[in-house]
């Protein structure tokens, strides 16, 4: 009799189990700890005959399902954390464990391994071709906007599988051939004068001699400290290239503090339920040098997302102006919101700074400048006129798609490669041809006349 | 739809045990009916009225079979019965197969291609045909009055939990359960039990090894050494063997929460001492079927000796077919066929002489070199594997780094013979069959619901991957 009234409760809880987690997943009454990353959520499918009949429905439902059911969060984060603990292993084929908790983006270990090249091509003539083309385009760039005084300079930043790789797993299956996009670039660069500063290689001789982490053991990119220190290089840098005197900040104190984001941005990425044990992280607290003949330029980087701890960690707004991020070439940050870079006139915004910093990783490299460069070198060498006449040309060649799909469509075949449209662009020669806007933006911003 | 899905086990379960329950017992097929239903028709919408329409046939043509005093007349309708039931497996499952075979054999003599439109193979069709199949043999057998009601018919044809992967459950095992059954509270949760243990065996053995098997399978055999091939196919093995018998413990338990009792399914397959009792072992309702319904009308063991070794070559070549339209299967089932015949014509008194568990070894063995043959369908590569495992090349096996799936094998192995031992065998009986104290109870339901949050965890945790940053 006991033992069935005590069934009888049981299954009743279990009933109650799955209620609970229903009505979670309807009314959202607890606020589990968020899942981190980014990932597509489905949205609610719709219910036609149709689509019932040829299955589409049944497989949107159960994406959706996946995605939308109570306590969704906990049920992964204890997964992962299980097979954490037990396994040191994660569901998330982006990241790599490495030895005693290293952890590492799976981009940057096969890039060190292999090379990132193969997300784009295997052909590595190709490759050599597209990278050729790419630092062409840079000591083009470099000189025509040298001209007006603004100079831009590439940064080679940091990887983690480059600096440590010793904490790698070890593991063999990268045997594709090496292709390091870094080590093309040092080369080009070298031989066509091109302004660069190579912070990978500096953060590998740093190695051993500083007592603080270059890269936290739980993030993908250099650590607070780390990136306070190779801004300093990257300030001395323009000081010493361009001749002026920018306002120079020093270490006054370094002190451990709660991680920040992107400190233990891959440890989030795993999204555990509890933190790594052992990870210590730092801060460093600066303070600005007092001299009356500093400089304020405005400074504008283009590049990943390494840029994210300069922002946090230096106090920019001391050194430039004016300083806005363009990440990945594709969306501005600036003082605390984002645009999209098609809302702005691309010569008009890039005139405006003096300096002009194009910082990637070498993972990143493949994709150097995310379309900045061969933009930008259109827009200083011709007209804009002349660039929507070819625009609409290649629009015609479109099919199947709005006319405004066309144009844009063909903006983006004409801004990713212009060579192949305008002869003058293709040579190795400097072009001499100049956007006719140039002269009114010069004066507008710097109240300079040019010929 | 999959047990071991969101949709099934957070929403259709659920609602089904609720309307279930909440429902006066008399009603209580129509709701198994509503629900088989709506669980097939999400699956295979475009075949559901076939299998209806199909289902409601074979009843009446089973009803006049038996109403009929007309030997001739009662073979005809049996006949017919018996043909839309094979008639629509055959044109399901194998008329692609058949086509593409006829169409390699013309080509020889330069005659033209036949050509069918893709025929989608609609879910379960293997396991309902058959249960179709014992209901007519076993009415016209006399063995069984036939249903009264139409709807108790399809319950039993359609019930969820077994319309997928089986148990094939005969008519005669189930008969008086779908007219009248006991429920009670513990036996709910000895279901609830079942099917978590079911659902454990299948998300947290067969998924994890599957990912890894998936990944061996797809790299060149032709240089992989024999460690990392042996590995391969008992990871393989185990994955088949947790999978499949995870599924049926979901469907037998599922059945017992319902107040039926299927038969079981798997018996500890990988202990057997031949090939023989493997198949006394393993999918124990096919091989019951197989026996029943074709062995023993060819003629069984009462026929010479050459003619039973035949017969059970036929057999074991239908039963590989059964499982698949593909030559690896047909093939797969003639090598079981084949040692079949030789422990009949005296592998088994050797075994019988080398004891227990030298024969245990052989038996696993050969039961997983089967299995390559059942995995691989390319038969030149499956050969190249099969001479991997022998080549008896050991560089490395270390090019496997997952833990995860190491330990699963490792756990899975000792679980597959566990039950060799005396303490293991007291530890699946207490698991699976003994009736529990209160306590016993308790700590039960705690455990099994530990097992579905985990369980529930794995199928949504795995395959979920985002980007640590959004990509431009």
């Amino acid at each position: 009799m006991m033992k069935n009234k005590i069934c009888y409760i049981l299954a009743f809880i279990t009933l109650a189990f799955f209620a609970v987690i229903f009505i979670q997943g309807k009314a959202h009454i607890f606020k589990p700890k968020e899942l981190n990353g980014v990932y597509y959520t489905p949205k609610a499918p719709e219910f036609t005959f149709e689509s019932y009949c040829d299955g589409s429905m049944q497989k949107n439902i159960d994406d959706y399902l996946r995605y939308n059911f109570g306590f969704r969060e906990v049920f992964i984060r204890f997964y992962n954390q299980y097979i954490w603990d037990f396994y040191k292993k994660a569901l998330n084929k982006t990241i790599i464990i490495g030895k005693d908790n290293w952890l590492y983006g799976s981009n940057d270990v096969e890039n060190y391994h292999e090379s990132a090249m193969y997300n784009y091509t295997s052909d590595e003539n190709e490759m050599a071709r597209r990278l050729a083309l790419e630092a062409g385009r840079m000591c083009k760039v470099q000189n025509i906007l040298k001209e007006y005084g603004i100079f831009i300079f590439m940064t080679f930043e940091p990887g983690k599988s480059f600096v440590f790789p010793e904490f790698l797993p070890e593991n063999d299956k990268y045997k594709r051939k090496p292709f390091h996009a870094i080590e093309f670039y040092r080369q080009a660069f070298d031989s066509l004068n091109v302004n660069y500063i190579d912070l990978n290689q500096w953060f590998i001789n740093q190695k051993g001699k500083t007592k603080y982490p270059l890269f936290p053991k739980s993030g993908l990119h250099w650590s607070h400290v780390a990136s306070v220190y190779a801004f300093d290089t990257i300030v001395k840098y323009i000081e010493h290239e361009n001749g002026m005197n920018l306002n120079n900040y020093s270490v006054v104190g370094i002190h451990p503090c709660e991680p920040e984001k992107p400190d233990d941005d891959i440890e989030k990425l795993l999204n555990l339920m509890r933190p790594i044990k052992g990870n210590v992280y730092y801060k460093a607290e600066t303070e600005f040098t007092e001299d009356s003949t500093t400089v304020f330029p405005k400074y504008l980087v283009v590049g990943d997302s390494y840029n994210w701890n300069i922002l946090k960690s230096v106090p920019i707004g001391g050194i430039f102006e004016k300083s806005p991020y363009w990440y990945y070439n594709s969306s501005l940050f600036h003082h605390e919101k984002y645009k999209s870079l098609d809302e702005f006139d691309h010569l008009d915004e890039i005139l405006r700074y003096k300096i002009i910093n194009l910082a990637y990783s070498p993972a990143q490299l493949f994709v150097f400048s995310n379309g900045f460069l061969p933009k930008t070198l259109l827009y200083l060498c011709h007209d804009d006129e002349e660039i929507d006449s070819v625009a609409n040309e290649i629009a015609k060649t479109i099919d199947n798609i709005s006319d405004e799909e066309k144009l844009k469509n063909a903006r983006k075949t004409l801004f990713s490669e212009p060579e192949k449209y305008f002869n003058d662009l293709s040579t190795n020669d400097i072009p001499v041809k100049r956007n006719k806007r140039i002269k009114a933006i010069m004066k507008k911003y710097y109240d300079i006349e040019i010929d | 739809m999959v047990f071991s899905s969101n949709i099934f086990l957070l929403y259709f379960l659920p609602i089904f045990l609720v309307c279930y329950f909440a429902c006066p017992k008399k009603f209580r097929n129509y709701i198994i009916l509503l629900f088989s239903i709506v669980f097939y028709g999400y699956g295979a919408p475009d075949f559901i009225l076939i299998l209806l329409g199909s289902t409601i046939a074979n009843f009446f043509l089973v009803k006049m079979m038996h109403k009929t005093e007309k030997r001739t007349l009662k073979k005809f309708y049996c006949g017919l019965a018996i043909a839309i039931s094979l008639g629509l497996l055959i044109y399901y499952k194998y008329a692609n197969f058949l086509v593409d075979n006829i169409n390699a054999l013309t080509s020889l003599f330069g005659w033209n291609a036949v050509t069918l439109a893709k025929v989608i193979l609609p879910i379960g069709i293997s396991f309902f045909t058959f249960q179709s199949i014992t209901y007519v043999i076993d009415t016209y057998r006399g063995g069984n009055e036939p249903m009264k009601r139409l709807s108790d018919y399809i319950v039993y044809i359609m019930m969820f939990p077994q319309l997928i992967a089986g148990p094939i459950v005969r008519y005669c095992d189930i008969e008086s359960e779908i007219r009248e059954r006991s429920y009670s509270a513990e036996q709910c949760l000895q279901g609830l039990f079942r099917f978590v243990i079911g659902l454990s065996k299948k998300v947290l053995i067969a998924d994890v090894i599957g990912i890894q098997v998936d990944k061996l399978f797809a790299t060149d055999f032709a240089v992989m050494d024999s460690g990392t091939a042996w590995i391969t196919i008992a990871a393989y093995t185990m994955q088949l063997y947790f999978d499949f018998a995870g599924y049926s413990d979901m469907a037998i338990g599922l059945g017992k929460i319902m107040g039926f009792h299927f038969p079981e399914n798997f018996d500890n397959p990988y202990n057997s001492r031949s090939i023989t009792e493997f198949w006394r072992r393993w999918h124990i309702t096919l091989g019951s079927f197989m026996r029943n319904y074709l062995y023993i009308p060819l003629g069984g063991n009462r026929v010479s000796k050459p003619r039973m070794y035949f017969n059970l070559w036929v057999v074991f070549l239908l039963s590989g077919l059964w499982h698949g339209a593909s030559w690896s299967f047909v093939i797969w089932g003639a090598y079981h066929g084949f040692w079949l015949v030789l422990e009949r014509m005296g592998l088994k008194k050797f075994y019988d002489r080398i004891g227990k568990a030298p024969s245990v070894l052989i038996t696993f063995i050969i039961v997983m070199v089967g299995w390559a043959i059942f995995r691989i369908e390319d038969l030149a590569q499956c050969q190249i594997f099969i001479s991997r495992l022998f080549a008896f090349d050991f560089q490395s096996i270390s090019k496997i780094y997952d833990s995860q799936f190491f330990t699963t094998l490792i756990v899975a192995l000792v679980f597959s013979f566990i039950t060799l031992f005396p303490f293991g065998k007291k530890l699946q009986d207490t698991v699976y069959y003994k009736e529990h104290s209160v306590s016993g109870t308790v700590v039960a339901w705690v455990f099994a619901m530990f097992m579905m949050f985990f369980c529930i965890a794995s199928i949504n945790a795995v395959g979920f991957s985002p980007f640590i940053y959004f990509r431009f």
